[in-house]
């Protein structure tokens, strides 16, 4: 729960930590279910593993002839859509991240923290 | 020029340039405040610092050997093995940077373990997290130093008078005698690491942590521009990516019979698992005793069935013979009929375990199996080496843990966090953050591109050191001199840019953490500047010393570094930094969880040796539970355990919280930190 004392850097910090949670489990979802889908040649459900918690994917085994590669980039179908596709729009939200939606918060030294730096060492 | 000498001039132009920086940075030394500059720069890192020295952090040698490597072995199923790249640079370096930076000083912290002995107000906590650091760092120092050794003496290989003057030399004098005999290895394996060590010991020491950003610097901008440059040479000689990735799915099948030991099974060309069988018979003694040579020989016939069955006749008893995977190659490739169906050699001599029987294959656990063309532009591939070849290579439960384990992992890292707490401003940190994601698209896509297509130029069979050595035979193989020099001396930069950076990690350990805030704080500056450089040089020695022949337990704990560091460190920094409820309590208690269940799950890999060595049978690979890599549920165990532990635990006092979450007005930043307890 936010409170009116918090510290600013630290209130758009967990925001910005949110944001970027959020982005990699999209990825993560997007590029993994994607490309097992549309990148396997089968999909055995072993007992015990997480493949058991799937349904039959059967129908989705890949064969050779059904291989494509758009564009004639020569980068397979799943590949370019699962992979290289999502790469190129991370960079797009990296810009946007890093350039619109994070905040330059007061600069740690002009505010005096870092003359508490503790080093205890002795002047000589 | 040839491609040596241009590897040998790139290489002195570097030593140079290392130096030189180390140089420099020690000027800057002295000028400032002695530990926060050799430790962590004075916390002045700019954008392109700080985005190369994170990239090259992150990017060990494994980027420029193992990475390239497996795409060449398992074609692009790599993509996905290597995908969470695409977000690591914003999740590394967002998710904690400029909170993590924050807390550092108003900490006044230096190291991860200062940062969470102020957080947490507990000086044990801090020495916990000291011992895991120096102890996690040390093993995996120990390989890095083993692998600079091995790929210098291969650098210096072509370098002329090195082979014929300065290693004979060296031998004739006996001056290297005392590390041969620790060592059990090759003179020029000892003069690579001797070298190497002499080298990373010294820019680091002298220049500490800003010579290391520096170098980091110079090395990840060397190596960008030699991979982009290398695509097009490499494009041109397969006609193109498209063509490329058609004719390798289109390859005849190839037939991998589990007859190597571990890291290159022989290929045998065939179309079902059974169309190659493999016999092994023991001669009769006085047969065997007139055999000169590889201590086995090899007959091939086709049956009637049309299938080939390969006769591998030991002299000696079966179950007793330890011949090499080389004698088996050398015995197979002097059977003309042999030649038919081997297409490839065994380029490492690895011992393959007691022969014992006759069946399809000698090893049980490494089934035949067949490896068509469509492996390679499909998944889930099939592993090639190892008890688990044949098994699927990159089964949903590890695409799923690969996510977490770059990412995710990455973010927990000691390493990684320290130079978090390095950067300028936020405004810093913003720059770098896209300059890394532009620097890491355009390293590791381009290398799904190249070393797939790598396939069509080179042959397994040609890598006679192993797969690891496709980029530099690459590079010979289509780029001019230059290049070739730059990319070949790469995974040399590489290595020493993860080393330098682990050995200032233990160096900070023991001066700062362990001597400094726990033995004597009341050193001078100067004692302070003396013991840090010692401390660095001597645990580069003591790792060289280690490196000469390394302790095989130590080895196995390098497989769960990684993961071990981000199970023990991720979930106290990470709920320490944006919890203010988490308390020292949770903190204790997410540590441990996260290193004892890594521990754990890698225990199989632990214990093997040891079991072995009592003739205990064990499965050496670690537990993946419902398919999951260790990580996961090292993580899960932290987080969960913190979480609980902090909510069953008094609330942290009032002056604790407010210091590190309060507005700077109501910190309390002018008083002494809280009472340590």
């Amino acid at each position: 729960m936010a409170e009116p004392d918090d510290d600013p850097v630290y209130r758009d910090s967990k925001r910005e930590a949110l944001i970027i949670l959020l982005a990699w489990a999209a990825c993560m979802v997007w590029s993994v279910s994607y490309c097992y889908l549309n990148g396997y040649t089968r999909h055995d459900r072993v007992p015990g593993e997480v493949s058991a918690l799937l349904p039959t994917l059967d129908q989705r085994d890949r064969t050779l002839e059904s291989l494509t590669t758009p564009f004639g980039l020569g980068i397979p179908d799943w590949a370019l859509w699962g992979i290289v596709v999502p790469w190129i729009v991370c960079v797009f939200f990296s810009a946007w991240f890093c350039f619109v939606y994070m905040t330059d918060d007061p600069e740690p030294q002009d505010r005096g923290e870092d003359e508490h730096l503790v080093n205890p060492a002795v002047e000589d | 020029m040839t491609h040596e000498l241009a590897t040998g001039l790139v290489f002195l132009v570097y030593m140079v340039g290392v130096f030189g920086l180390a140089i420099m940075s020690n000027r800057l030394l002295q000028k400032k405040s002695f530990l926060a500059e050799y430790f962590l720069g004075s916390r002045g890192l700019g954008v392109w610092a700080l985005a190369f020295t994170f990239a090259a952090t992150s990017a060990s040698g494994g980027s420029f050997t193992g990475y390239p490597s497996l795409v060449y072995t398992y074609g692009w199923i790599v993509a996905l093995w290597i995908g969470s790249y695409m977000i690591v640079p914003v999740v590394t370096m967002g998710l904690m940077g400029k909170r993590l930076n924050q807390v550092a000083r108003r900490a006044g912290a230096l190291t991860i373990p200062d940062v969470i002995r102020e957080r947490f107000a507990s000086p044990g906590l801090g020495l916990f997290a000291s011992a895991v650091i120096v102890f996690f760092t040390l093993t995996n120092l120990i390989a890095q130093f083993k692998a600079g050794g091995i790929i210098l003496d291969v650098l210096l290989e072509g370098t002329p008078g090195y082979r014929d003057q300065i290693v004979p030399w060296v031998e004739q004098t006996g001056i290297l005698s005392p590390l041969l005999a620790i060592a059990g290895a090759n003179t020029g394996y000892v003069i690579g690491l001797l070298l190497f060590a002499f080298t990373v010991i010294v820019y680091t020491s002298y220049g500490g942590f800003r010579a290391v950003v520096w170098t980091d610097v110079m090395q990840g901008i060397v190596m960008g521009i030699g991979v982009l440059i290398l695509i097009p040479f490499t494009m041109a000689a397969v006609g193109g990516l498209n063509k490329a990735t058609k004719d390798l799915a289109e390859r005849p099948p190839r037939l991998v019979v589990g007859l190597a030991a571990q890291d290159n099974a022989i290929e045998y060309y065939g179309k079902t698992p059974s169309d190659v069988i493999i016999h092994h018979t023991a001669l009769p003694p006085a047969v065997a005793l007139d055999i000169e040579g590889p201590p086995l020989t090899v007959e091939v016939l086709e049956d009637e069935q049309d299938r080939v069955q390969i006769t591998i006749n030991l002299a000696a008893e079966l179950g007793t013979i330890q011949a090499t995977a080389r004698d088996v190659v050398e015995a197979v490739n002097a059977s003309p009929e042999a030649s038919r169906w081997v297409s490839a050699s065994i380029p490492k001599l690895e011992r393959y375990p007691d022969l014992s029987g006759n069946g399809l294959a000698p090893l049980m656990e490494a089934p035949n199996h067949l490896r068509p063309g469509r492996d390679l532009v499909f998944g889930p591939g099939l592993k090639q080496k190892g008890n688990g070849a044949g098994d699927p290579f990159h089964p949903i439960g590890m695409a799923i843990s690969f996510f977490f384990m770059w990412a995710i992992s990455g973010a927990g890292q000691p390493g990684t966090m320290v130079r978090l707490m390095a950067f300028r401003d936020s405004k810093t940190l913003r720059y770098a953050m896209f300059t890394v994601t532009i620097y890491f698209g355009c390293i590791y896509l381009p290398i799904i591109f190249l070393f797939t297509a790598a396939q069509q130029i080179i042959h397994p069979a040609e890598l006679t050191a192993g797969s690891d050595q496709i980029m530099p035979q690459l590079a010979s193989r289509v780029a001019p001199w230059w290049l070739a020099g730059i990319l070949i001396a790469a995974p040399f930069a590489a290595v020493m840019s993860t080393v330098d950076s682990f050995l200032l990690l233990i160096s900070s350990a023991v001066v700062r953490d362990i001597y400094q805030r726990s033995i004597n704080p009341d050193l001078s500056e100067k004692s302070v500047k003396i013991i840090s450089y010692s401390t660095t040089a001597i645990s580069g020695v003591l790792v060289t010393l280690m490196a000469l022949n390394p302790p095989r337990f130590l080895q196995d704990f390098i497989v769960m570094t990684g993961g071990g560091f981000a199970a023990t460190f991720l979930a106290p920094v990470f709920l320490g930094i944006y919890w203010k409820r988490m308390t020292r309590v949770g903190a204790w208690l997410s540590m441990a969880a996260g290193f004892v269940t890594t521990v754990v799950l890698f225990s199989p890999v632990l214990l093997a040796a040891p079991l072995a060595a009592l003739n205990i049978s064990w499965r050496s690979e670690e537990i993946n539970l419902f398919g999951l890599h260790p990580l996961i549920w090292g993580l899960i165990a932290s987080f969960g355990l913190g979480i609980l532990g902090s909510l069953a635990s008094p609330k942290p006092p009032r002056s604790l919280i407010n210091r590190y979450f309060a507005k700077p007005d109501l910190a309390g930043l002018d008083e002494p930190p809280p009472h340590q307890v």
